[in-house]
């Protein structure tokens, strides 16, 4: 048997004699003639899967997708026909202005993404670049609209192309920078640019973010960048063994949501902070069929740019994954009643505030808080991450906590900070000891993008989020 | 909550004389205090600290909003 790999250049059906003739090659001067002949005595079943040969050549006829089709040696007729695996995939389409993403595996730094046609190449470096995922925060719009061959080129080579069309807008209301696991709710991180605004004096005004997508999407990107691993920063905690492969990203600009006291999910705080409506954001989701274990709210007000983050209220009546600390029986829910949330700025572009405040908003108000560690008080609760001596000169216990069975050390320095004289509080031992705890005032080192998590936070959100990740 | 940065903690102080790094402590402390209280089940709770966080600005800190202006985003 012979095979004949290329794009399905042209189709023609002859009505006469049941059959479709498929031209297929490289290009459409240079193409092979091969048939499906639906035959008169064909049982049921071969009628039903010939039949599927046919529309399969339509569907790869229209998307620009090379099949490979078998044949006799010296004869047309198509036995067999498939679409082999792609080696990357469009994340929706490409659309200028607009983020595009696209999945596959083995991706490396200095990836770039290769738009072709007409002998006209455009080079679009992406924003991000995961091993599984680029994402471009912003298409630019000198590549030519219409189909186009789209590869990624990178030291290790070029990857096959696959043909996307390139459109000029308008930009897409929802937009899947990655889908996830394919299962029925991945573990999913949904940005949003916010509606509305409910003011420190109570009434509602339109936010400015909606009329600013550049911005927006630079937001985004840099959350992005932030969160996972990108240019200076080294914290993995979300993408150590490609934990974050396993995440759905989403992100929300709906320039046509009018501003309403349901549709304000932030809301000043007086003086400088946004928080988010926590209990709005879930419904807000629904309208778009999407449903989030964190929301990033991004927003525009130039006035309350303090970031801030509410904790999740995970589900106790839904399933969940158990584990201990210091002895004691919690769970990691894996669904929530309220999502975990973060109000921050669509102009936020230095610091490490995305990746602490998603810090907060990913642990949950009763089976654990990750909390701020640059202040000495507390409200009490379940902290993960904060404990109190009785008396500030008493010394800082050797182990902080033991965890599922671990035992974590405790920080005795609190970094090159140093603990206050009058603290009472101290924190788990850090991973890079040269720096402050991300969760810390990581404004008090030199380049706050060098910060990492301490040891026991680490390990709480990720095996937090692998929990969620599992249902 | 995102930290204040050292530049921003310096400017308050600046234009509030007499103001003290343990007065803007405590400060930080009932912002942060603020989000760990969950306004589901307790917004009395959070009602006070807010009351209580409102009442140091007003009383050590009324500048503090221009300050923020002034620097802009980075706490």
């Amino acid at each position: 048997m012979a095979e004949t790999v290329g794009v399905v250049q042209q189709l023609k059906w002859n009505v006469g004699q049941g059959s479709l003739v498929a031209y297929i090659g490289p290009n459409p001067t240079s193409t092979t003639a091969l048939t499906v002949v639906v035959g008169t005595g064909d049982p049921a079943d071969v009628r039903h899967i010939k039949r599927g040969m046919m529309r399969l050549l339509g569907a790869a006829l229209v998307g620009g997708y090379p099949v490979v089709a078998v044949h006799p040696d010296s004869g047309s007729t198509i036995t067999e026909l498939r679409i082999d695996l792609l080696e990357i995939c469009a994340i929706g389409q490409p659309i200028h202005g607009d983020f595009f993403a696209v999945s596959g595996a083995g991706f490396q730094a200095g990836s770039t993404l290769v738009f072709t046609t007409g002998g006209v190449s455009i080079n679009v470096p992406p924003d991000v670049v995961r091993p599984h995922l680029l994402v471009v925060g912003s298409l630019p719009t000198n590549i030519p609209v219409g189909r186009n061959q789209l590869f990624v080129q990178s030291a290790a080579g070029a990857t096959a192309a696959v043909p996307v069309d390139v459109s000029s807008g308008p930009a897409a209301t929802v937009r899947v920078l990655h889908p996830g696991e394919p299962k029925n709710a991945p573990y999913t991180i949904v940005f949003v640019a916010n509606p509305a605004i409910r003011s420190e004096a109570g009434t509602i005004g339109s936010d400015p973010v909606l009329t600013n997508r550049p911005a927006y999407q630079a937001g985004v990107v840099y959350c992005l960048q932030n969160m996972f691993t990108q240019g200076q920063v080294v914290e993995d905690v979300l993408t150590a063994q490609g934990l974050d492969a396993r995440f759905r990203i989403v992100s929300i600009f709906d320039p046509t949501v009018t501003a309403s006291a349901d549709t304000a999910l932030v809301q000043e705080d007086n003086p400088d902070i946004m928080e988010t409506r926590r209990s709005l954001l879930a419904p807000f989701l629904t309208g778009y069929h999407e449903s989030a274990d964190v929301v990033i709210m991004l927003h525009g007000s130039t006035t309350h740019t303090r970031s801030s983050a509410w904790f999740t209220s995970d589900d106790p009546a839904r399933p969940s994954t158990p584990f201990t600390y210091d002895g004691t029986a919690n769970v990691h829910g894996h669904f929530n009643t309220v999502p975990g949330s973060a109000a921050i700025p669509a102009s936020v572009n230095t610091g490490l505030t995305p990746l602490h405040e998603f810090g907060h908003a990913c642990s949950d108000f009763a089976n654990g808080m990750i909390v701020d560690l640059y202040v000495d008080g507390s409200p009490g609760g379940f902290q993960v991450n904060k404990k109190f001596r009785a008396h500030a000169g008493d010394p800082i216990p050797a182990n902080f906590a033991n965890y599922n069975g671990t035992n974590y050390a405790s920080d005795q320095n609190r970094d090159a900070l140093g603990y206050p004289a009058n603290w009472l509080s101290y924190h788990p031992a850090l991973i890079d000891p040269a720096r402050p705890d991300i969760m810390d005032n990581y404004w008090l080192t030199a380049n706050p993008l060098l910060c990492r998590e301490d040891r026991l936070d680490y390990d709480f959100m990720r095996d937090r989020i692998s929990a969620k990740a599992s249902r | 909550m995102e930290p204040l940065s050292p530049r921003f903690r310096q400017a308050l102080k600046e234009v509030h004389p007499g103001l003290t790094d343990a007065e803007i402590d405590r400060y930080e402390e009932l912002v942060v205090a603020r989000f760990q209280i969950d306004p589901d089940r307790e917004p009395e709770r959070l009602s006070e600290i807010d009351r209580q966080r409102e009442e140091l600005l007003r009383t050590r800190m009324p500048r503090y909003r221009e300050v923020r202006q002034r620097l802009g985003q980075q706490a």
